[in-house]
């Protein structure tokens, strides 16, 4: 069952700090995949944002079980575990979405000015993760 | 086969950086927790309580992971994907007032909670390195 983000923990998520999350997949084999990842949060689902065919990609194609952890990078005894599920995947509007998050986590609306190689080449797409399980650290 | 931690990676675990260490459920679904960690040249050793749930999950063999992100560079990062090779009582209380000492400058964990002392019982885990993602 979808469970909510709680008003305290949700500035670890909000465009107003630039928390870099762990995101993990779950390999083939049963391993857990862990990167870290810039992060979005629409009222209701984590939103991440990817590349077709990186790891994290075809895991979460294969697996919907996938967890997040933010820890509060002024305060690392402050952090929210979201555990959840893959409840929608989509490649429209995944480019603006990767320039909002590029303006958000580096000042800059254009995710490929600093990757110019990468324009045009690699199809970005969102994923959207339901929470269904919350931990959190009691501050 | 065992891999080990590149050097030029080594403080992403030798300096007091809290890293997320994951383990799997049960039912599948991954756990992830801010932990101390420690590197003794081989293992990613870790120190938790028993009874709790990544201990729960940490059995022999257990695959688990661990990753560590430069806090003075996001985009530097360590990934160590790996298996518990040990899992011992013994020596985990002098652990994690070493681990106590590194991340928070105090040689005794249980200082400021003196309620706990002898009433938890800590465990050591050592995560053998099966393979290292990294990025800088």
């Amino acid at each position: 069952m979808a469970v909510s983000i709680p008003d305290q923990f949700k500035d670890l998520f909000s465009f107003d700090r630039c928390v870099f999350v762990t995101l993990v997949t779950v390999l083939p084999n049963g391993q857990p995949h862990a990167t870290p990842v810039w992060v979005d949060y629409d009222g209701t689902n984590i939103v991440i944002n990817t590349v077709r065919g990186h790891q994290k990609d075809k895991d979460m194609q294969r697996n919907p079980k996938v967890t997040v952890l933010a820890v509060d990078p002024e305060s690392p005894f402050r952090w929210i575990e979201v555990r959840g599920r893959v409840v929608e995947q989509t490649e429209e509007g995944a480019l603006e979405h990767i320039n909002r998050m590029s303006q958000k986590y580096s000042g800059n609306p254009d995710y490929y000015a600093r990757v110019p190689e990468k324009r045009g080449v690699e199809q970005r797409v969102i994923y959207k993760i339901e929470p269904t399980k919350i931990a959190m650290s009691r501050r | 086969m065992a891999v080990s931690i590149p050097d030029d990676f080594r403080d992403l675990l030798d300096r007091p950086i809290v890293v997320a260490l994951v383990t799997v459920m049960p039912d599948g679904q991954p756990q992830a927790t801010p932990v101390w960690v420690d590197y003794d040249g081989k293992y990613v050793c870790i120190n938790t309580k028993r009874g709790r749930q990544k201990d729960k999950n940490m059995k022999i063999d257990a695959k688990v992971t661990v990753l560590s992100i430069d806090p003075n560079d996001t985009s530097r990062w360590l990934e160590v994907r790996g298996r518990v090779a040990v899992e011992t009582e013994e020596g985990a209380v002098e652990q994690i007032n070493k681990l106590s000492l590194k991340y928070d400058g105090r040689a005794d964990f249980f200082a400021d909670k003196p309620e706990r002392r002898n009433t938890e019982q800590r465990v050591t885990y050592k995560i053998e390195p099966l393979r290292v993602n990294t990025s800088d």
